[in-house]
């Protein structure tokens, strides 16, 4: 869901989307110091102070006020609110919230009063839902009413655009439609090289579709389609490769902050930025050793074969030159070198640096053939951590980590209570504590899967103790995915 | 009422009430149609599509709001209101209900609350769809990627079906499982890990306590610390980051596309290789004229002229291959490439196809002959009729090539071109056109003429004479005067003296009149006496002769003529007299 197309000036239009952003970190500072403390401490007193102030300056405008959350975004008024990954952890809170009553937002009148914002914050925060989730959203209203919280009304998820993610036949669906979107984008990438190897035009249009689909899935619900990127090629060529590429990209650019046009074209980018191997020889691809001189001569012309095979199947519309553009830099270092070796040195364009970070992160933690063996999550983490700068850009890095966590999906862990787990979720605001599937402990493997929220309160006092190398000890974390 | 009366009241109602709906629905539909018609049909500088496309996104907007939102039903050549069909078409061609059901979108619904920017989206998009060049964009991904708040759609999508798709989960899965004795070696192995952060109150506070796992035990100070801070954002971040979309968002994909080929073309190190890449830059050439990117074609072709230019003083056979390239960019195909781009984009900067044709050598003279006549825009044909001047002043010979074309319109074009180069040698090639059957050829070829200072230029005039289009034989009149054309005097006086003189059109008349006057001096003086003297009977036609014969007078440059004129400006008849004093005041230079 884009902003509602106004005819305001862009001031005005700036002007409302900075009020958004402002009301959307200042009610999320209100809602976090209300869990801590009591209404009359001074800190509480200074944020609602300042959140009254805010709302009463729209109200300056507006007669109400709408907070919520549709597709994917955060709109106040039908203005989107423009969020950054540092925002993560607030946006992950409302959705939560919000998913648990089954709301996808408030709206606030200007008839509410301090008392009446005071009583519905602390309402909201400490609201406990129902374990049935179907009777959350009756049980918030009965509380509301109970604080005499009239001016206040929470908004019913429509449901075209539910977000909830709490019911299991939901997770199931989801589940199967991330599997179906993914290999399809397998047989599309398959479709892509076997066009590229005729010489004939490829059909972008089917691209598009399932790269589009895939941007859908990781808005609704990222973590299933991150889940999936822990497969790994089993033949010659580099097809799931190349569709983890495309999924970590559009992770990557949906904290960016990308629009759908930006992302779709990321995502077709990502998926051809190997096209140029299809013009190396399979004993090289398939080669397990490690490569000479002479081989990494030929590797270093896929770029350039990469943007010939775009140019020979494709047209020259911006969204093809861009991924011709990521084809042939995704091997240019951000701080110069790499290859192919340009005579004037440049930083590579956008998605080239975005790529460039998901292809080696990809490459590393599925052990491709000329890496030689998977690398456990922290190596791969330390890697990308200790080339940024030279190799990487380091903000796109660190927007990265945020996004895929310390601690990867697919890393094999040990807890401090001796059991073997497989990272299956990262949690944005608690890097350190991800959601993992204990799959074995000191008496051998688990005859069932346990799944952990390490951030939860259940899972109190447990935490990783180290990261093991699951190759070295054959846990393939692949073996645990649930394709539903 | 009774019960039945009561039923059939309610009925009419609803009935009523479809009524108004479907004709609301047909009503926002024809303006759709229309606002999208507008922009294939009319130039991008044109009004008329921004005022289409504006009435259509606020009278569409009522419409919407009035009925509560309008949805269409669609197939390949409907597209229905409620179960009425309200627009039909089974041509493939200009369909605008095929264009939505080949891509999937089987339903349309505009919700209440639609903008009327969003309606105007819309018809962009919808524009952009029914041109036939944007074969790798589908409805559907437009419909997505415009994210539209309050148009939905329905889609068949069978682009996801993928049940019989041939990787099935288990081909993922891994044929060894890892079992109890991976286990209990890694324990054995690793069961003992005693590094200096696993103490027990370890992973409450990840500021202060390190990562987990050997490799982040080893990490330098520098990693350490950005890994301690990864979830913080310095406002300085913040700002790289904004920088960082808003320069990419900002970037020139076609001058970035140049950068790459050229980069690419100077990496290689052998002739073939370079002959292949040269072959690629024909790819691009193609691409950025189809799609209407003439600012991209020519500056394309500027940096290869540039490139060809350096090269050949180096005496690098790389220069040959380039110029061999310049050269096919001239050929039939390109400009036919061209010609349709320029017929299905009415946006076009035509600015940029001046700049782009002015960089072809003269092979393309022909295939631009040929685009004269498939063009549909005015205002392009005017361009390239411009470029050919300059290209074919030298290659006058390809030019004429034109002449024979079938399009009066091309031919007329290819004189015009001619007139402009001005060269003499172009009265040969005029000699062809001065019979044409189109008179607006015949027309142009004694503009042509005209323009060439050459003496042979006066006989077009004189054949004009002769000319069934009286039109003609007026405008070589008038250029016999202009340019003085003695040789010229004979064939007027025949004409004037021929029986069926007084047939023409009186204003035909007073031209041959004047221009026999103009050019004859005292030769003429004799006849136009004659006409002068009055006749007892005189029917109307002779008095506007006379008329005529006094005001050919005032060009002729002798005293004989002035005192005639004056004793004329005297006489009782006051129309003569009037007439009379008009010629008088003539300037002699000025009439010419």
């Amino acid at each position: 869901m884009s902003e509602k197309s106004t005819n305001l000036s862009p001031d005005i239009q700036e002007k409302q989307s900075k009020i958004g952003y402002e009301f959307f970190r200042s009610f999320y500072s209100l809602l976090k110091t209300a869990s801590l403390y009591e209404v009359n401490n001074n800190r509480y007193i200074e944020q609602a102070t300042e959140f009254r102030q805010l709302v009463a300056e729209i109200f300056t405008e507006e007669s109400n006020l709408v907070f919520a959350f549709k597709e994917g975004y955060f709109f106040l008024n039908d203005m989107r609110i423009r969020l950054d990954s540092t925002d993560n952890e607030a946006a992950d809170y409302f959705k939560e919230k919000f998913d648990s009553l089954s709301i996808s937002g408030f709206n606030i009148y200007s008839k509410a009063d301090s008392r009446e914002i005071d009583r519905f914050i602390f309402g909201f925060v400490h609201f406990k839902p129902p374990e049935n989730n179907e009777e959350a959203l009756e049980a918030f209203k009965e509380r509301l009413e109970k604080l005499q919280i009239e001016n206040i009304t929470p908004i019913k998820v429509a449901e075209k655009h539910s977000q909830r993610m709490v019911s299991k036949d939901k997770i199931e669906n989801l589940k199967l439609k991330a599997r179906k979107t993914f290999f399809s984008a397998i047989g599309a990438v398959q479709d892509i090289v076997n066009s590229a190897k005729s010489g004939n035009r490829i059909n972008i249009a089917k691209v598009k579709r399932t790269v589009q689909s895939m941007v859908d899935q990781i808005i609704e619900n990222e973590s299933i389609m991150v889940e999936l990127t822990v497969l790994r090629d089993f033949d010659e060529y580099t097809y799931v490769h190349s569709v983890n590429v495309c999924v970590l990209s559009l992770v990557l650019g949906v904290h960016l902050g990308l629009d759908k046009k930006q992302l779709s074209d990321l995502g077709v980018a990502a998926l051809l930025h190997d096209i140029g191997k299809i013009n190396l020889p399979i004993e090289l691809l398939n080669k397990p050793t490690a490569y000479d001189d002479m081989d990494w001569q030929q590797m270093r012309m896929h770029p350039i074969f990469g943007v010939k095979a775009i140019l020979k199947t494709r047209g020259t519309d911006p969204s093809s030159i861009k991924a011709m553009a990521t084809a042939y830099e995704h091997h240019i270092a951000y701080g110069g070198g790499g290859y192919p070796e340009l005579l004037q040195k440049r930083i590579p364009c956008l998605f080239a640096q975005i790529v460039a970070i998901t292809d080696t992160f990809n490459a590393m933690m599925s052990g491709r053939i000329y890496h030689a063996r998977r690398m456990a999550g922290d190596e791969v983490i330390t890697n990308l951590v200790n080339r940024a700068g030279t190799d990487f850009n380091p903000l796109l890095v660190k927007v990265f980590i945020n996004t895929i966590g310390i601690y990867p999906v697919g890393s094999v862990v040990r807890l401090n209570n001796d059991e073997i787990a497989i990272v299956s979720r990262t949690n944005a605001d608690m890097l350190e504590k991800p959601e993992v599937k204990v799959i074995a402990d000191r008496e051998g493997p688990k005859t069932e899967i346990k799944v952990i929220d390490l951030s939860k309160e259940e899972a109190s006092g447990l935490y990783i103790k180290s990261v093991i190398d699951g190759d070295k000890y054959k846990i393939d974390p692949a073996a645990f995915i649930d394709f539903g | 009422m009774t019960a039945s009366q009561d039923l059939k009241y309610l009925e009419n109602e609803i009935e009523d009430l479809k009524r108004q709906h479907p004709k609301a629905a047909q009503e926002f539909l024809n303006l759709m149609i229309k606002a999208v018609k507008a922009k294939l049909v009319y130039p991008a500088n044109s009004q008329l599509p921004t005022q289409f496309r504006e009435e259509f996104g606020k009278r569409g907007k009522e419409l919407v709001e009035e009925a509560n939102g309008i949805g269409f039903k669609i197939t390949a050549s409907t597209i229905s209101y409620e179960d009425n069909v309200i627009y039909e078409n089974s041509n493939r061609a200009e369909n605008f209900a095929h264009v939505f059901f080949r891509d999937g979108v089987t339903g349309l619904r505009f919700l209440s609350g639609i903008a009327p920017d969003e309606l105007g989206r819309f018809v962009d998009l919808l524009a952009k769809m029914m041109r036939t060049i944007y074969v790798d964009n589908d409805m559907a991904t437009l419909l997505w990627e415009e994210n539209f708040d309050n148009i939905e759609y329905d889609l068949i999508d069978d682009g996801l079906e993928i049940e019989t798709f041939e990787y099935s989960t288990d081909k993922f899965k891994p044929s060894i499982l890892f079992g109890s004795k991976d286990i209990e070696e890694y324990f054995l192995n690793e069961g003992d890990i005693s590094l200096s952060e696993l103490s027990e109150d370890s992973g409450k506070d990840p500021k202060t306590t390190p990562f987990r796992g050997p490799a982040y035990s080893r990490l330098t100070q520098k990693s350490h610390q950005m890994l301690n801070r990864i979830s913080e954002f310095s406002a300085e971040e913040k700002k790289e980051l904004a920088e960082l979309l808003a320069a990419d968002a900002g970037t020139n994909y076609t001058e970035y596309l140049l950068m790459m080929i050229f980069e690419i073309m100077g990496m290689e190190k052998e002739l073939a290789g370079y002959t292949e890449v040269l072959g690629f830059v024909g790819k691009v050439l193609d691409g950025f004229i189809a799609a209407g990117n003439l600012s991209g074609a020519s500056a394309l072709l500027e940096r290869l002229q540039e490139m060809s230019s350096v090269l050949k003083s180096m005496k690098n056979p790389r220069a040959e291959k380039i110029e061999a390239f310049l050269f096919e960019c001239a050929s039939k195909e390109k400009i036919a490439l061209l010609t349709k781009a320029l017929n299905e984009q009415k946006e076009i900067d035509l600015g940029n196809l001046q700049l782009y044709m002015s960089k072809l050598p003269w092979a393309a003279i022909d295939p631009l002959i040929t685009a004269l006549g498939e063009l549909e825009e005015y205002r392009a044909r005017q361009i390239i009729c411009r470029v050919l001047v300059d290209l074919a002043r030298d290659h006058i010979e390809l030019l004429a090539r034109g002449l024979d074309d079938v399009k009066w319109y091309v031919v007329r074009n290819v004189v015009w071109i001619m007139g402009e180069i001005g060269d003499p040698k172009i009265i040969n090639y005029l000699k062809r056109t001065i019979r044409h059957p189109d008179y607006r050829v015949r027309y142009e070829t004694l503009n042509a003429a005209a323009r060439v200072k050459a003496e042979e230029a006066g006989d077009f005039m004189v054949l004009a004479l002769s000319d069934p289009d009286f039109k003609i034989q007026a405008l070589s009149l008038k250029y016999m005067m202009k340019h003085n054309y003695k040789r010229a005097l004979a064939a007027i006086e025949n004409v004037i003296k021929d029986k069926t003189f007084k047939n023409r059109p009186p204003e035909l008349i007073r031209e041959f009149l004047e221009a026999y006057a103009e050019l004859g001096q005292t030769r003429a003086l004799p006849y136009l006496k004659t006409l002068l003297g009055k006749k007892m009977f005189a029917s109307s036609s002779d008095e506007r002769m006379r008329h005529y014969a006094a005001l050919a007078l005032g060009h002729i440059n002798n005293q004989e003529a002035v005192l005639m004129l004056r004793k004329l400006a005297s006489s009782k008849d006051s129309r003569m007299a009037s007439i009379a004093t008009k010629a008088l005041s003539m300037d002699k230079g000025e009439q010419k």
